[in-house]
């Protein structure tokens, strides 16, 4: 059993001191949110002018444009930009893999997705937060307020490391959670025992934004292992038996570029952030680096 | 190719079962190392081929197998200890010269050092190493290592003991040699007899290495003995010693002039040859007081000797030294232990003939008693009692004894032999026996019997005038010695030289290291000189007295000239084996680290 992460180990006044100037920014959030800073499709009181539309009975008068009357002799009323919230789902890979290596992917995971969470709690979104091992569960349903990050940092600090990863069932699980549309950000290694192909389709049946934020270690790609080994998965037991030779590790490395394609391509084709986090190095640093001139873009 | 630990056979049949060895190694399943990863979903698509390496599948490294098998059968032939076939068809004999000749400073060490360089260069499976000295001794044993060789030789030293290269190389062609033949190299400066080099087995070749040899100045004592004196005198002895002083005087003519040197031929206690000798004094001692010399003058080869006559032999050491050490010094002094010669008391009885009677009066060494209990010997007729157990010389009655002399004396190894001696001894050789038997008409024969102490039994008619054998002059002779026969050993003079002079005695030895030297039909040589006792703790002093040692140890130039050449050195292949071995070793380590071979 590996030992529990501290919440301060998590989160400090320097880690969110650092996160202060970073933003994420959606194109246009669903309607019908609570009011925040993101842009919604809902026109109505917002303050940036967006279009006029005929006066029907029951328009506020206040909202008549009395200039266009007086030349076209015509109601029209002023319609504006409402400013909404984003609501953010994280996914957090807990699975044990995730804490298995030194350092674990989870305190990457844990500090990425608090990092996240951190930004739109800034920003006046609602922030939930899934882990997820062979199913996924709730541990915090979306709330919103600046001040709930502490709150958020002792959730993630009790999680308790999971069994296996299956994210296609985990993620079947928040889509009937029936959550109003928002930007889903999975966490995680994303080795399913089930293929990345699995994965790929689960994800694509999401209604929601996405970002997928892959934690992984160099070693991941050029595994530094020699001899005949017998490699056994750490979470199912399976064992591959193994006699490593430069042909072996080309395989290998071929096989991993397959993975690592076919996930990039996804996130092409659906126009869907993907974030590469290296375990091995500060989450913070990293995630400065991804966010062009301090927002992200989704 | 020839090996020096295994057969072909072997070797071969331990180069299949490694191979054999290797390739089952090869196809068994691999113990592999457990490694838990995040995933095997990536390996088990790489591992898809790999798993074929399991047993009785196909072989999957064959370069890896090849390389592995040369470097096992590179370590397997080093084990056989191969040796090219080139040179190892004759047998390679190493004869270390160690007699005293070697002794000169630093000539023996240098004649080792060519021994162990010439012992590197040959195969070791057919080369021996041997050291001729007092003893020939096995250095280095066909297809032993040669460091054995340096551990052996630690503390060679040369012995005080003239050459003994002639019998070595006689007892190397003796032995079983190697049917292509052999090579014996000679590393000492002693000679070899011409006559045992003309006469080697046609497949043996004698040769001599060269040995760097110390400078020498050497004179030496090439003799020191003891003859019958020539005053006649039973009690006395006459002494001699003989020097070769010549040393590095020798003129460029080479020619000795001590036979016309003008030296000083003065009776006195000093053998002086300054004057040819440039200075050599040998002094001559008895029990440490300087003898007198009666005579000394130079022999017709260069020597001088000196005689010191009438010395009174009641024991004690005389000792020869030279006055100034050399390089030789094993020469440099000799010693020899007087005998006993007192008076013989006999008994006479007195129905002994007169002329038995006159001619023991007449002995000097003799003297006549009355009464047997204090008699050395006794002389009576055979039917008067014996009173005392002194040996005797009986006379006894003609047809009581078919022989005409009959000798007892204790049990002999070889009864012929002493019968033999005793013949001589008793100056019966000296009997003109044929006259004898003429007269007696019958054989006049000679029988030895056992008994527990010496004894004589003969004819008493031999002594009546009909025979008229007291009026010959082999008599006295006969009378004399038979008398010294009976009384004992006490007669025997006390030295002998180091080598293959025999020395008679019929006990056994034994010098200052224990080592005990056994008679042989009745005599007993000494190897080398130096001080041995026997166990009545009577000591003798052997000495070198070696001229050629002497001559050689000052001028080697008489040495017969090599015969044939040297054998060429040997290709040695083990260290290119090992070599080769270590270099695999690296290119299978390289391929590993690069991963070129699991």
């Amino acid at each position: 059993m590996p030992p529990r992460i501290e919440a301060k180990t998590l989160c400090d006044e320097a880690f969110l001191a650092s996160l202060e100037h970073l933003r994420i920014v959606a194109r246009r959030v669903a309607p019908r949110g609570r009011f925040a800073e993101q842009r919604s499709k809902d026109l109505g009181g917002g303050i940036e002018f967006r279009d006029y539309r005929p006066y029907s009975p029951g328009d506020d008068l206040r909202a008549i444009d009395w200039n266009i009357y007086r030349r076209l002799g015509r109601l029209f009323v002023r319609l504006f930009e409402e400013q909404e919230d984003l609501p953010l789902y994280l996914i957090v890979d807990v699975s044990k893999s995730a804490w298995h290596e030194e350092p674990p992917r989870a305190m990457a995971g844990l500090r990425t997705a608090l990092a996240l969470a951190s930004i739109s709690l800034g920003q006046h979104d609602r922030v939930g937060i899934f882990p997820f091992a062979e199913d996924l569960r709730v541990l915090q349903r979306p709330k919103a307020g600046k001040g709930r990050i502490l709150h958020l940092a002792n959730l993630v600090a009790g999680i308790e490391p999971g069994g296996k990863t299956d994210l296609v069932r985990s993620l079947a699980t928040f889509s009937h959670l029936g959550l109003r549309e928002g930007l889903v950000c999975v966490v995680s290694d994303f080795f399913d025992p089930a293929g990345i192909d699995a994965e790929i389709e689960a994800l694509r049946a999401l209604r929601h934004r996405l970002l997928l934020v892959r934690l992984a270690r160099p070693s991941d790609k050029n595994p530094d292992l020699r001899g005949d080994l017998r490699v056994v998965d750490c979470e199912e037991n399976t064992a591959a038996d193994v006699s490593i030779t430069p042909a072996v590790l080309e395989r290998y490395r071929e096989a991993y570029a397959r993975f690592d394609t076919k996930l990039t391509e996804f996130a092409r084709s659906r126009a869907v952030g993907l974030i590469e986090i290296d375990v091995e190095s500060d989450v913070v640093t990293q995630l400065a680096r991804l966010f062009e001139a301090g927002t992200l873009r989704v | 190719m020839n090996f020096t630990w295994l057969s072909t056979g072997i070797w071969l049949a331990g180069l299949g079962a490694l191979a054999t060895g290797l390739f089952l190694l090869q196809r068994l399943r691999v113990r592999h190392r457990e490694v838990v990863v995040v995933t095997n979903l990536f390996w088990r698509e790489a591992v898809e081929e790999t798993r074929a390496r399991v047993f009785v599948q196909r072989f999957r490294h064959p370069w890896a197998y090849l390389l592995i098998l040369a470097i096992a059968s590179l370590v397997w032939l080093s084990v056989a200890g191969p040796e090219s076939s080139s040179s190892s068809s004759r047998e390679h004999v190493l004869v270390l010269d160690t007699s005293a000749s070697m002794s000169r400073g630093d000539t023996l060490r240098n004649a080792l050092e060519s021994v162990k360089r010439r012992a590197r260069e040959l195969p070791r499976r057919t080369t021996t190493v041997i050291s001729a000295g007092s003893h020939v001794r096995t250095l280095l044993a066909p297809g032993e290592e040669t460091p054995l060789l340096d551990q052996r030789a630690t503390n060679l030293a040369a012995d005080a003991a003239p050459s003994s290269l002639n019998r070595t190389i006689r007892s190397v062609c003796s032995g079983p040699l190697h049917a292509d033949g052999a090579d014996i190299e000679v590393f000492g400066v002693s000679p070899i007899d011409a006559e045992l080099l003309a006469n080697l087995p046609k497949n043996v070749v004698v040769s001599r290495a060269s040995v760097p040899e110390a400078a020498s100045d050497n004179s030496g004592i090439t003799a020191l003995g003891l003859s019958e004196p020539r005053s006649g005198a039973w009690s006395t002895i006459d002494l001699f010693v003989e020097v070769d002083g010549r040393g590095s005087a020798r003129d460029a003519n080479g020619a000795a002039r001590g036979a016309n040197a003008a030296a000083r031929d003065v009776p006195g206690a000093t053998l002086d040859v300054t004057a040819a000798m440039r200075g050599v004094t040998a002094t001559l001692t008895l029990d440490g007081a300087p003898l007198v010399l009666s005579e000394s003058g130079p022999l017709p080869d260069g020597r001088w000797r000196a005689i010191v006559r009438d010395v009174s032999a009641r024991g004690g050491r005389v000792e020869a030294r030279l006055s100034r050490s050399d390089a030789l010094s094993a020469d440099d002094s000799a010693a020899l232990v007087l005998p006993m010669r007192p008076a013989i008391r006999v008994a006479l009885s007195a129905s002994v003939p007169s002329a038995l009677r006159a001619v023991l009066a007449a002995d000097p060494g003799v003297t006549l008693i009355v009464g047997e209990g204090e008699a050395d010997v006794v002389v009576r007729r055979s039917d008067e009692a014996a009173k005392s157990a002194a040996p005797a010389l009986v006379l006894v009655d003609e047809a009581a004894q078919p022989a005409a002399f009959v000798l007892q004396q204790p049990a002999a190894i070889d009864p012929d032999s002493a019968l033999r001696r005793s013949y001589e001894a008793l100056g019966l050789d000296e009997i003109d026996s044929t006259e004898l038997a003429a007269r007696a008409e019958r054989p006049i024969e000679l029988d030895l019997v056992q008994g527990t102490s010496r004894g004589i039994s003969v004819w008493g008619s031999l002594f009546e005038p009909k025979f008229d054998f007291t009026a010959t002059r082999s008599f006295p002779l006969f009378v004399a010695r038979s008398v010294r026969w009976l009384a004992g050993d006490a007669a025997r003079l006390g030295t002998t030289a180091a080598g293959e002079v025999r020395f008679g005695s019929d006990t056994a030895w034994t010098d200052a290291a224990s080592r005990l030297f056994d008679p042989a039909d009745g005599e007993v040589a000494f190897p080398r000189a130096g001080d041995v006792r026997d166990a009545a703790g009577r000591t003798l002093h052997v000495s070198l007295l070696d001229m050629q040692t002497t001559v050689l140890a000052r001028d080697a130039s008489p040495l017969p000239a090599p015969a044939g050449s040297s054998a060429s050195g040997v290709f040695e292949p083990l260290p290119w084996i090992v070599l080769a071995a270590l270099i695999l070793l690296l290119v299978e380590w390289w391929l590993v680290r690069t991963e070129r071979i699991p």
